[in-house]
Parts: C-alpha cells; structure tokens; sequence
C-alpha cells in the first residue's frame, strides 16, 4: 500500500468504521432471521444479503490494510458461497461460529486485540475438503487502488453477478451522518439562544424604565411651560420659547423610544419563538428508531437460550418508533436484563413446557408503542411467571419494607434489592440484584416500571418511558447540609470566599477587579441558618449581565440531569426551575438563576457568621483599623465600642485622657475618638497633648460630644480636632462614615 | 300509639333502612351501595377516605423539601419515578401541624394533577353504606362531605384537588 498521510488515514479509518457497522449489522440480522426457518425464498435473499455484506466487508478491510478482518470476512464469505450456491445448510452450530467472528470482527475495529486463528480454524473447518482450497486467503497483493487495479475483478467471478442493491422502489431519503457530540454542541448553543432571550426580556424592563423617566421629564417639562407662560410675556419669551422647544424634543424622543419599545418587544417574542424552535427540532434530530437496538436485544436472547439449551420464539413489535439517542441507550441494559431473566427464569425447559401442556417452544413478545410523549414498552413471556409464595418468602428475608402491600402489590416485592426466588444463582441473573436495579434504571431515565403476573402462564413488564430527555448540565451545591443543582449555564467560576468586604453595609466580593454583590443561597432560600460554615465556596453567577457571588456550603459534582418543571398544584415557585431524580433515586430541586439574582438584588440578606474584613477601599491585605475610644461614662464607651467593632474596627477603650495618653504610648492607634467632659483630662487638652507629642501629631483626632456651642465647637478646631460630633443625635453611620474619611 | 308515631316520616325511612339492612343476607349486601374506605388520623383527628379516589398508598416515603414554598407544602418525592408534590393534609384539614410524625401518604389524582397528601397514620381498610352516612352540618371543613357512623370525617379527595387555595404560584416581579 502506497504511503497515506496520516490524516488520510484517519479519514478512510472513520469511514470503514461506519462501513464496516453496516455490514455487521446486516450479517447478524441475516443470520438470526435466516436461523428462524423462513419460507426458501426468503431464506435466499437473507443468504444472499449476508453474503454480500460479507464480501464488501472483506474488500473494505483490505483497502485500509486491515488484515484480519479482510481473512475472517474472506472465510465466512466462503461458506456463505457455499450456502448460496452448494445448499449449504446454515445450521446453528454453524451459526455460533459465525456470530463469534462478527464479534471478533466488532472487536478488531473497536481497537482490541483479537487472536483470529481459532475462529479462522473453525471457519475452514465448516468447509468440505475440497473447497477448503478456494477458502484460502488470496494473496496479499501490494498493489495500489491508485491505478485502478481491483483485486475484486480478478480472483472473484461472482462479484460480477451481483445484482445493484435495490431499494424496492419509491424515493430514497438522503441521509448523512453526525456525530452525537456535535448535536450535543448545537444543543448547547441554543441553550444561549436561551439566555439571549432571557436577557431580550430584561431589555424589555430596561425600555420601561426609561419610558417612565421621559413620562416624568414630560410633567416637568410641561410645568415648566405653564410657570413660564404665566410670566409678564415681554421677560418670558425668550424662556418659553425655549422650553417649547425643548418640550417638542422631548416629544420626539418619547415617540422614537415608543418605536423602539414595540421594536424590542417583537424581537424578544421573535427570539423566543425561534429559540424554542430550534431546540425542539434538535431534540428531534436526535431521535432514532428503536430498531437501533434490536439486533443487540435478539443476539441477547438467542444466546442465552442457546446457553441453556430452551427454545424460544423472540418476536419485536413496533421497531420503528423513535426515541431520543440516550433513552434508548439508558435501555438497553433494563431490557436486556428482563429478556435474559425471562429466558433463564421465566420460560422452562423444553420437557417441563410440554409436561404443563404448553408449546416445546417459548414466547418472548416485545412489543414497542407511542403514547403521546411517552412510549411503552412491554416484554411478556409466557413461562411460569412469579411463584407469589416463593416471592413472599424471599422478601420475608430481606428487611426493607417501605410500601404498603395490598395482595396485588406484593409482586412488586420484586423490585425490592436483595429479592430473588431463583435457587440457582446463574451467570446471567438471579442474583437477587436484577430487577431492583432495572427499576432504578428506568426510573434514572423518569420513567416507570410495572409488572403484571399470571402464575404458571408468565409475567409481562410493562415499561414507560419518556420520548425524550431534556437533560440539564448542573453544578450539585450543599447549603445546610441539603443538596441542589444549578444550571450550569449560569455558572462562571468558583472561588473561595476570600477578598470579601463591606460595602454600604452590604457584602460584597472583588473578582477580577469587578465588585459583586456577595449572597449566601441558604438566606435566599429563606432556610434556617445553624452553625457556621467552615470553609465556604462563592460560585460566581451571571445571567446576561447580571452577576452575583452566591455563597454555598460545598460543591459536590456536576452532573447532568433530566430536569422536570414542577407540575401542579406547585404551579411556579420562586428561585425553582423544577427537579431532577438523582442516581440513587432521591429528587433534587433545581435552582432557577434569573430568580435568584433578580431576588438578591432586591433584599439585603444576612450572611451566616464569617470573618467579613472592614476594607473601605480594596480589598487588599491590611490590618484592622485601631480605633482608641476615650469617654468617663462606661455605657457610651460600650456603645461605641460596639458599633465599631461590628463594622469590622479592633477598639481599645480610656476612661480619660490621661489613661488615653498610656494608651497611646503602647499601642499603635489609628484615630482616636474622645468625649470632650471627662476628669483628669478632658477632650480639648487631650488633642493639644496629643498635637504637641511628637510622633502623634497627625494622628486624627474625632470629639464626640453633648456639648453644642458654637464655642465649643471653635475651641475643638482651635486645639486641633479634625471632626466634632455631638452626641445627641447620635448616629452610627455618621461616626463611621467620619472615620472613613479621617483614616 | 305507635312508637314511630314520635318520628317524622322521613326519621322512620332512615330507620326502616336500617333495619332491612341488619337483617338483610351477606348477598344481598351488594345492593346496598357499599363503599370501601380506607380509615386515617391527620394530627389525632380520624378521617376516612374512599379507596376508590385513592391511586396508591405509600408507608415512609422520604420527601425532599422545597424551599420558598408555603408551609402546607411538604416538599416532593419519588414515587415510582415519578416526582410528586407532597402536601401536609393536617395543615390543609386545619387540623394544625403534626410535625414529623407522619407514617405515610396516600395518592390522589384528577386530569391535572397527581398529588401525595401526608398523613399520620394508615389505618384499616372498612366498609360502610351510603345509608349510614351523615351530612355535614354547616360550618364543617369543605374536603368533609359526610361522616361515617364512628365520627370519622369522610374526605372528599377532588374537592381538595381542585381548591385553587392549594395552588402555589408565585408570579415574579
């Protein structure tokens, strides 16, 4: 084979992938409907079909140089010639041969590593001597496809007889395959669609605003004109004429911005319209038939019954309706399940079968249907179903007894873990593991699952689930030890709770030099706070423009989950989008963000306790501001000492000014706040002290005082004080807004 | 003078009832409109409901709480995997609040929606006859229509579901 770059090579590899899945597909289905004794006509196409598909396979191995897959397809095609051509009979020993190379084969292509000599052995071996010549592999020709030598043409003569595939007439629909991940990309723009939308319907509450505040300029405007016209004209002309004019620009503007209004309005209904459009016809995209899953599901069943030697008779009904991609792969493994416990414990052995005066051969029905947006799905047998006893027993032993049982119910102790009235534990079920875990399965994928018994003539399962998922990408968060999920679409980072600080008595957070409102979820979630939290994380939150710091307890995971809306009577709960069932069954309620910032802008909410820095300008590392508080009456010394140490100062405390002045000495204050009447030393000779002492000169210096004069007043600028504040009126935030402004 | 003679005509129809019944035969208790009932306590209070307007009867489900909801709302839970909303029937009954004792809920539906209603304790399954009921004077809850013969009050499950009283729809600002 001539060198191929390595991009190419990947290219042809995608291509015989999907290629050579086709023709995989189409001999297992072949073989299973051709081992089910139809009528020999048909037997003729189906072993023609497979022998096609045998042939291409072997020819698209070679062109990618895949050696044992090229010599397995090139041995079954021989006996598959065989059969076509010599009356071969396919019996099923011949089948098992068959089906293990095609697993082999689906082994070879998914990368692992396959020892095809056995299967190659027993391929030959199905041969009669004397054609087991012609089943050796042709020669390894290194010819290259470039000059249009096809080794088809030259040792196979019946490629040459091989009809084109006719697609029994009427249109062909063009198809043309995706990739899952890049639906699932799609999916996820639109999502932002979403949000844009979202955002769009916000714009619509901005242009209101606005629209208000030209209704007001509009009355003011119109004030204005009527004040002016009532002047002398002579004096107001000039000003009316103006405000007139400005009145009619004002008019203009309004009429503009009505157009504006209107024009939002229809885009954001437009959106909408569009973006939930777009969604719905994606989940439909991916939406495939049943089908996809049946040649797995009859494989399954004929293996087993192969294994224990019973005849069963597997019929699907209703193959072609369609689900979404992933409920389909979440049931693969719920009905694999209940097929092979219907084989192995439902159907009996053939002798016990005729014994109960039933068919030697077994019934297996799987019958597939749509009902709205849900489909329904039954596996019926028509073994020997549930022994109720049996059942009563098994579950007498195992502890868990959480639903009330009215004699109906009492199969659904089925479901229970750890139940099983199998004696024997087989290596395919009966472990007692099974059906429990089927019903987690299905109720993983919100659906339901139930089970209708008739002892001695079989049981039939009936499964519901949804057509498709809407699945949610979330953020799982501990707040008070309880778990909820938040879309992760809204999430933006996560952080620790550091760099908080206060702002206007308000949290607030600095990330990336932008200041947020800091929230924690459990006062948004109107929860009862116990406890402090230890460490605490902040995930920063944003929808449109909007960001917040919302602080939770823990992040657990991210996972996704198929949200529901709540149903009624639960019609709309504020900060709730709905709810999800987790893995292990509990229901998790799922957060709406547009709720929780648009609340947590409205309504302060307490934090629970945590070291919240005072910083009035950044939030870089200093120290906590040393305020010395100096007053005789101990009552307003702990008022004030209060206040300040609540708004995050460290407060040491004097009785006069002489104590101030030791205290000053031994500590490094920052401002010093001081009642001006105290004993020993009062307030004015304390600042002139403090001024004339050296290396506390600048210090600030606040009076707070009873003492109202204008001469007082003038006495404490005099001696040097930078603010005098009177006591009577005493207000905190005065206080504080002078300290900050002094430090 | 006869002793039905204190009664009024209608007193004695009740009573002539009554008296067929007891001596009716097991079989011909068929044509007496018997109803199963299934017997309840809602915080202390002994409640019957028709089996016939339950779907299902749960013992200890876990429910999952939903904030910012009101106090009657109990949370949601898994049931058969479905997500349903749970309802505390004491708070709806006004029968106050019976905290966490609740045993268990038993499910009600109509073509809207399906909804578990705590309960604190499932009693026994009985029976009882349409004649055996007595109205509800005036002034009682409206979920009770009648009251069976041991006082029990027999609970009209619809008439809870379709009080709009028990919708919760915050509509936001």
């Amino acid at each position: 084979m001539a060198e191929l770059s390595d991009a190419l090579l990947q290219e042809l590899m995608k291509s015989f992938n999907a290629e050579a899945g086709d023709h995989l597909q189409l001999l297992n289905q072949s073989l299973l409907e051709i081992e089910r004794e139809p009528p020999p006509e048909q037997a003729k196409t189906l072993i023609q079909d497979a022998f096609r598909a045998a042939h291409s396979l072997k020819g698209a191995a070679r062109a990618v140089s895949m050696k044992q897959v090229e010599a397995l397809s090139h041995a079954m095609e021989a006996v598959l010639h065989l059969a076509r051509d010599e009356g071969y009979v396919l019996t099923p020993d011949v089948c098992d041969v068959f089906y293990d190379t095609l697993d082999a084969i689906g082994d070879v292509i998914d990368g692992k590593t396959v020892d095809s000599e056995p299967l190659l052995v027993r391929l030959r071996s199905l041969l009669p001597g004397d054609a087991s010549d012609s089943a050796a592999p042709p020669p390894v020709e290194s010819a290259s496809s470039a000059n249009g030598k096809h080794h088809h043409n030259g040792a196979d003569t019946d490629s040459a007889d091989d009809p084109a595939p006719s697609s029994g007439g009427g249109t062909v629909e063009e198809t043309i395959r995706v990739s899952v991940s890049k639906l699932d990309d799609v999916m996820a723009q639109v999502s932002e669609l979403l949000v844009a939308r979202i955002s769009a319907e916000h714009r619509l509450t901005n242009a209101h605003d606005v629209r208000y505040h030209l209704g007001n300029i509009t009355k003011g405007i119109r004030e204005i004109q009527a004040f002016a016209h009532r002047l002398p004209a002579d004096q107001s002309r000039q000003l009316t004429e103006t405000v007139d004019r400005h009145g009619e620009i004002i008019q203009h503007l309004i009429q503009s911005f009505d157009v504006l209004d209107r024009g939002i309005y229809q885009d954001s209904l437009q959106l909408g319209v569009a973006a939930d459009g777009l969604q719905d016809q994606i989940r439909r995209m991916r939406m495939v038939p049943f089908q996809t899953i049946t040649l797995m599901l009859e494989r399954a069943v004929r293996d087993v019954a192969r294994t224990e030697d019973k005849h069963i008779a597997f019929a699907i009904e209703g193959a072609g309706v369609e689900l979404d991609k992933r409920v389909l792969e979440l049931l693969k493994d719920p009905l694999l399940h209940l097929l092979r416990n219907a084989v192995s414990h439902g159907i009996e052995a053939p002798d016990q079968r005729e014994a109960a005066g039933k068919p030697s051969t077994g019934t297996i029905n799987l019958r597939v249907s749509q009902r709205g947006s849900e489909v329904k799905i039954t596996v019926d047998d028509d073994g020997h179903g549930f022994d109720i006893e049996r059942l009563r027993q098994a579950a007498g032993r195992v502890q868990e007894n959480d639903e009330l049982l009215g004699s109906n119910d009492v199969i659904n102790w089925a479901f229970l873990p750890g139940v099983s009235t199998a004696d024997h534990v087989t290596e395919i079920s009966g472990r007692g593991v099974g059906l429990d875990v089927v019903r987690r399965q299905v109720e993983a994928m919100q659906g339901r699952i139930g089970v209708d018994n008739r002892p001695g003539h079989g049981v039939t399962f009936t499964l519901t689930v949804p057509t498709s998922l809407a699945m949610t990408r979330v953020l799982v968060v501990t707040a008070q030890d309880v778990n909820y999920a938040l879309p992760l679409l809204a999430v933006e980072k996560i952080l620790d709770a550091e760099n908080t600080f206060m702002s206007g008595g308000r949290p607030m957070l600095k990330v990336d030099g932008v200041t947020l409102p800091l929230v924690s979820l459990a006062s948004l979630l109107e929860l009862n706070m116990d406890g402090a939290i230890e460490r605490p994380l902040v995930i920063v939150m944003g929808v449109a423009e909007q960001r917040i710091g919302l602080m939770v307890d823990d992040v657990v995971t991210e996972q996704e989950l198929a949200v529901k809306t709540l149903q009624k009577p639960l019609t709309r709960i504020r900060n709730i989008s709905g709810a999800a069932l987790m893995g292990n069954g509990d229901p998790i309620v799922v957060l709406n963000p547009v709720d929780m910032i648009r609340a947590s802008q409205n309504t302060h909410m307490p934090l629970p306790q945590l070291q919240i820095r005072q910083d009035a300008t950044d939030a870089e590392e200093t120290p906590a501001v040393h305020v010395l508080v100096v007053d005789d009456s101990i009552t307003t010394r702990t008022l004030e000492k209060n206040i300040l140490e609540a708004a995050g100062f460290n407060v040491t405390t004097a009785t006069d000014g002489v104590q101030a002045m030791q205290r000053l000495k031994g500590a490094s204050v920052d401002i010093i706040v001081s009642d001006i009447e105290m004993p020993n030393m009062n307030g004015f000779d304390l600042v002139t002290t403090v001024r004339e002492t050296a290396d506390l000169q600048h210090l600030p210096i606040i009076l707070v005082t009873s003492l109202e004069s204008r001469e007082d007043r003038e006495m404490g600028m005099r001696v040097g004080a930078d603010a005098y504040i009177v006591k009577r009126g005493f207000d905190q935030a005065e206080l504080l807004a002078t300290i900050q402004q002094l430090i | 003078m006869s002793i039905y003679d204190k009664f009024s005509p209608e007193e004695v129809d009740v009573l002539r009832k009554r008296a067929e019944r007891a001596a009716a035969s097991i079989e011909d208790r068929d044509q007496l409109d018997e109803q199963n009932a299934l017997s309840l306590v809602v915080n202390k209070e002994h409640y019957a409901v028709p089996i016939d307007s339950l779907q299902a009867v749960y013992r200890r489900i876990r429910v999952t709480p939903v904030p910012c909801s009101p106090t009657f709302v109990s949370g949601i839970a898994n049931v058969r995997g479905r997500i349903l909303p749970v309802l505390n029937l004491s708070l709806l009954l006004g029968a106050g609040n019976s905290g966490s004792d609740d045993e268990g809920v038993i499910v009600a539906a109509n073509d809207e929606m399906t909804v578990a209603f705590q309960v604190q304790t499932i009693g026994e399954v009985m029976t009882f006859a349409q004649v055996d009921l007595e109205p509800v004077i005036s002034g009682a809850q409206g979920y009770v229509k009648a009251f069976l013969p041991d006082g029990s009050g027999l609970l009209d499950m619809q008439s809870i579901l379709e009080d709009p009283a028990i919708e919760v729809n915050q509509l936001t600002g």
